[in-house]
């Protein structure tokens, strides 16, 4: 029988050590399981994004139909003032570390809405923290998969027995920002001046 | 049975109703060339249960019922009145009628044809929503839209914008509605808390 752990016969061949922040990390970026949550149309390039031609699958994303499965929130599409609490429901429900990519220009800025509505919020970061914004209107399903590779480098980037003295909402490199959700707690301060 | 003109619908609605209590309707004619019938908003649900059991005229399907502002229309002469604007179709004869109800502004009251065609219910919320029109009789008239705690009715044409709603800003650092004044500003005038 072969000694693997004597030098030569496959050890360093087989065995790569790490630090298990390094080794949780990895297996959050592989598993981010994303929540089935879309308002508008950017929906149906999420879907699509999810379907046999883009496959989103093969990154480890598996839609899930309750936040309480979910690490991301993808919000796609347009919030309206109304709808703008129950997003912040819906993530105040998801596991942490949880993040949160924003889809489009609604879910941006308001979009084409940003100005003349009365109905539609300025953009989902006004009520929850958003990691990465994609713009397009709608997205390409390319563009979302490239807004998802840039949301793993930052999952990479993540300690999950870290440092504790700031926000265990936001990433560590996070720079995003927002506004305490008005009738509910005030979150706590980040120790990083915010954008 | 045969599908029925307009002259003909309006012949039936006379010939059913006994002549003392015919109801003061009146036909009228759109820019655009198509006939309608303004009825008094005190007999809308007699003329409506009419139109829906009468034999000939069947109209069984209430397809929509909307409103409009005239204000600001270049109607002549000018009004300042909301008008409900009743979609009806006869799924048998294969026919169908615009009634349109006038609703003066500020007191505007209209009953309740929810109990003739219960799918009005929905559309009636909608329009006491963004109208501000009463329906009387309404099983549960509440806005069906906006947020329960809204305030104003968004589509009058002289509704003054928020500047922001639960704390969250409409508008972007520097941004101005240009046309309509918005509620903070001192030029805007009080407006009432409930539609």
């Amino acid at each position: 029988m072969t000694d693997i752990t004597k030098p030569g016969n496959g050890a360093d061949e087989h065995v790569f050590t790490t630090s298990i922040d390094e080794f949780l990390a990895w297996g959050k970026e592989n598993s981010l399981f994303y929540l089935l949550f879309a308002t508008a149309c950017c929906g149906i390039e999420l879907m699509q994004t999810g379907g046999p031609r883009y496959d989103i699958d093969r990154l480890g994303m598996i839609p899930r139909a309750t936040p309480r499965q979910s690490d991301l929130m993808i919000v796609a599409g347009t919030i309206t003032h109304k709808m703008a609490s129950r997003v912040r429901t819906l993530w105040e429900q998801m596991t942490e570390p949880r993040w949160v990519v924003s889809m489009g220009s609604c879910a941006n800025s308001g979009g084409p809405f940003s100005k003349w509505s009365y109905s539609v919020l300025n953009g989902v970061d006004k009520y929850v923290p958003v990691d990465i914004y994609i713009p397009g209107c709608p997205p390409r399903p390319e563009a979302l998969i490239d807004g998802v590779m840039a949301l793993r480098e930052r999952v990479k980037k993540y300690r999950t027995l870290g440092v504790r003295d700031r926000d265990p909402h936001i990433v560590q490199g996070s720079d995003c920002a927002f506004g305490a959700h008005p009738g509910k707690p005030p979150l706590p301060e980040t120790t990083e001046p915010s954008a | 049975m045969s599908a029925l003109a307009f002259a003909d619908i309006v012949e039936r609605l006379r010939a059913v109703f006994p002549a003392a209590t015919l109801p003061a309707i009146e036909t009228k004619t759109s820019d655009n060339g198509q006939p309608w019938l303004l009825v008094p908003a005190n007999d809308i649900v007699r003329v409506a249960t009419v139109l829906r059991d009468d034999p000939v005229l069947g109209f069984a399907a209430l397809c929509d019922l909307t409103g409009w502002d005239l204000l600001k229309y270049p109607a002549n002469p000018p009004s300042t009145d909301i008008a409900i604007v009743y979609y009806l179709h006869s799924l048998i004869h294969r026919h169908h009628l615009t009634l349109k109800v006038l609703a003066p502004r500020d007191t505007g009251t209209v009953p309740s044809v929810s109990s003739v065609w219960p799918v009005a219910n929905y559309f009636e919320r909608e329009v006491f929503d963004l109208l501000g029109v009463h329906f009387a009789g309404h099983p549960n008239l509440k806005r069906i839209m906006m947020p329960d705690d809204w305030i104003g009715s968004p589509l009058r044409k002289d509704y003054i914008y928020p500047a922001s709603y639960n704390g969250i800003a409409h508008l972007r650092d520097g941004q101005k509605f240009e046309d309509a004044p918005t509620r903070g500003d001192a030029a805007a005038p009080a407006q009432a808390a409930k539609p």
